[in-house]
């Protein structure tokens, strides 16, 4: 191991980029490195003009809209302050939506990011097939979600290959009204999402678990220790910053979930799927009363907001633990 | 001088986006000069298709017709409308009720007066008050539309069965075929629109028939679907379900499906609108027969009725690029010939008349029904606002569901209707 000599020359520790004492003797001489700062804020302004004018004005005008009456395409739009809120608390239909949007998300939250990382500890093994395997796993994130719902709406009609599958193998007594009947229904969605995204949880997962020291592992063999005590005691720990981050997608995935609903179900049967974003489209779109279901918007918004920030905050805390 | 350069090109890009986010020209809206855009649903894609071409050819004005779901297009043109960027000419549903119903339009100020088109002096008086808002129309009736059970006659005939004209005989029917293994009338309960139509097929013959100030009656609030023969609606769709009319999972069964399932033969009918009857035979083996037949309500064949109406209609952008082609085209849509092109290709019934328009003789109850009056308009054609309808769709799954019964339904549809 090398030592520094007690005393630097003069004219080397100015040179050296390494020593913190001289970068800073410099920077406040001269002001370099705060100059260097101000200029690298400069690339950022475009990009957030752009932003600021292409989502976060038209947001905030959007919302705007939520205090008003307005059916969405007449030229009139009555103030009304807070009464689409006020009708939002005694609508019952919108109390069930959003005690169903949160048992879908956290459903798929807790599901699929088990799924995903019972994935990765499998990919991540030493077997031969393991990048097909990672190919194939992650394969039916990368296809857009309408296109899959659709695709497992087929296969859940009552004639379809599901029911038929169930059937041909002796298990006919499991075939179900899969999508038609109400308490099924909501879990065949569910499935479906943990279906398409458990992948992507897994690639999170892996890309975080090829980063763990295999020195640290090799002696926990050594210690003795047994699969479980290994991914507990040091893997688990490892994977913080993986899991912080999949359960915060997952969270706000599930929360704002629509597209696989309304292919599949469009909020039925019988409301039994509506969703807070089926909810708000319907209100939006189909009744004719846009600022109502701006109002819905805005509350998933601030439930989103809530529960991922909140979310993070423990989490962050587990990461620093 | 870089650090200005940047800067130049930050306001530069402001400007742009504030270009962009202000302008209500997304460049997909209307034509203009020897070109018009025009709008359709999924249902009319042929018919808007083949009279498009007609017109093209008379006039040299070049056409581009996109067509999409109902769903879809009542959002998608909506939106186009609030930002100016709707088709020259689009579909209209007639009436109220619907997001895209005329009263709902013309009351936004969305589409332009046609009063003064030769067309609107002949409108039938039955479609007046659907076609037109204080005085003034606004939408050119194109085709007549009517709800019955399409039926595979080539099946019943194979099964040695007859079309049932009361409602016993119905009901007897579903059990047949149900003992037969075959289903009786295939539901699309998992299509929202579809689960209307029974409710619709049966509501002529119970409530406006012997009712005919029923309507009327509703919009001065003197009665309630909760308390009229609306029970009687429901409670025998009801009773259909439960004599096992409809196949397994019916609530898990979507429109292509049911259909799917007459032209081949599983089921012996659906009850659809007519312009169905052309989906169902592309899907049939050659010389496959159907019929659209009145759905029986009641032990007197005499009192069955049909629900018919004014069926497509359209409208001209009240701010289209090309109101001149645009005007062109519903003349055209509203001629002798145009009304032919127009409904040959749907199983239609021209709404204003042709003189040169065969009918598919899957069409001849509705026709003759059409001609002694006995017939009544879709039912929400004369409801005052789009939830009436969407919570009709809910509530009949949930009714099937067993989740709610007839009265608890309709308190939930009179609540809708009551918000006006």
């Amino acid at each position: 191991m090398t030592t520094l000599p007690a005393a630097v020359p003069a004219e080397l520790e100015e040179r050296s980029p390494a020593s913190p004492e001289s970068a800073r003797r410099r920077t406040g001489r001269r002001g370099g490195l705060h100059r260097g700062t101000s200029k690298l804020w400069v690339f950022i302004i475009p990009a957030a003009v752009f932003y600021l004018f292409i989502v976060l004005w038209p947001s905030i005008q959007g919302a705007g809209l939520a205090f008003t009456d307005w059916d969405g395409i007449s030229p009139t739009r009555a103030f009304v302050g807070i009464d689409n809120f006020i009708q939002l608390v005694n609508d019952p239909k919108a109390a069930g939506a959003i005690g169903r949007t949160l048992l879908i998300a956290f459903t798929i939250t807790i599901v699929q990011n088990a799924v995903g990382l019972l994935l990765a500890l499998g990919v991540n093994s030493r077997i031969k097939s393991r990048n097909l395997l990672r190919v194939l796993l992650f394969a039916p994130a990368i296809i857009t979600p309408v296109a899959t719902a659709y695709l497992w709406q087929n296969l859940f009609s009552p004639n379809g290959a599901i029911n038929a599958l169930l059937e041909g193998v002796g298990l006919g007594a499991l075939t179900q009204n899969w999508l038609g009947d109400g308490d099924v229904a909501i879990w065949a969605i569910c499935l479906v999402v943990i279906w398409q995204f458990a992948g992507y949880s897994m690639v999170i997962f892996l890309a975080n678990m090829q980063g763990i020291s295999t020195e640290v592992i090799e002696a926990s063999y050594v210690d003795g220790a047994g699969p479980f005590r290994r991914f507990w005691s040091i893997i688990r720990p490892e994977l913080a910053p993986s899991i912080t981050i999949n359960l915060m997608l997952s969270i706000i995935g599930g929360l704002k979930l629509f597209d696989q609903v309304w292919v599949m179900t469009g909020g039925g049967p019988g409301g039994s799927t509506e969703t807070m974003s089926t909810l708000l489209y319907k209100n939006a779109f189909q009744f004719g009363d846009f600022s109502y279901g701006i109002a819905i918007a805005l509350v998933l918004t601030v439930l989103v907001a809530i529960l991922s920030s909140g979310q993070y905050f423990v989490l962050s805390r587990q990461n620093k633990d | 001088m870089r650090y200005r350069a940047v800067v130049t090109m930050a306001i530069g890009a402001a400007v742009v986006a504030s270009v962009a986010g202000c302008s209500n020209d997304t460049g997909g809206g209307g034509g203009g000069g020897d070109t018009l855009t025009w709008a359709t649903v999924t249902s009319d894609k042929s018919a808007a298709e083949e009279a498009a071409a007609a017109f093209e050819a008379e006039t040299g004005i070049s056409v581009e017709v996109t067509a999409s779901g109902v769903d879809e297009y009542q959002t998608t043109t909506r939106t186009q409308l609030s930002s100016g960027t709707a088709p020259d000419v689009f579909f209209v549903w007639a009436g109220d009720g619907n997001p895209m119903a005329m009263q709902v339009v013309s009351d936004a100020g969305l589409v332009a007066d046609l009063s003064d088109m030769d067309f609107a002096s002949r409108i039938p008086e039955g479609f007046k008050s659907v076609s037109q808002n204080g005085g003034k129309t606004y939408t050119a009736p194109i085709s007549s539309a009517g709800i019955g059970s399409a039926f595979n006659l080539t099946a019943m005939e194979e099964n040695g069965w007859t079309i049932p004209t009361t409602w016993s005989d119905t009901l007897a029917f579903c059990g047949q075929a149900k003992a037969a293994g075959k289903t009786a009338f295939a539901l699309a309960g998992a299509t929202p629109w579809n689960t209307q139509l029974i409710s619709y097929a049966l509501a002529p013959t119970l409530v406006y028939g012997p009712d005919p100030d029923f309507a009327a009656q509703m919009s001065a609030g003197d009665v309630t679907f909760a308390d009229s023969a609306w029970v009687d609606v429901l409670d025998k769709y009801v009773a259909m379900q439960d004599a096992g009319c409809f196949q397994e999972n019916a609530l898990g069964t979507v429109y292509e499906d049911a259909l799917d399932m007459v032209a081949k033969g599983e089921a012996m009918a659906s009850v659809q609108v007519n312009a169905s009857l052309a989906a169902i035979r592309q899907g049939a083996p050659d010389g496959t027969e159907f019929t659209l037949a009145p759905v029986p309500a009641t032990d007197d064949e005499s009192q069955t009725r049909m629900a018919a109406a004014m069926g497509a209609a359209y409208g001209i952008n009240a701010k289209a690029k090309n109101p001149e082609g645009a005007k062109k085209l519903i003349e055209f849509l509203t001629s002798d010939e145009g009304q032919s092109v127009y409904n040959t290709p749907i199983a239609a019934i021209p709404a204003l008349g042709s003189s040169t328009f065969e009918p598919d003789p899957a069409l001849d109850s509705l026709l003759e029904y059409l001609e002694t009056g006995k017939t009544d308009p879709f039912m929400d054609q004369l409801w005052p606002n789009a939830k009436v309808q969407q919570v009709h769709f809910e509530v009949v799954q949930q009714l099937l569901a067993g989740d709610v019964d007839a009265k608890g339904a309709l308190s939930q549809m009179d609540a809708a209707y009551a918000e006006g």
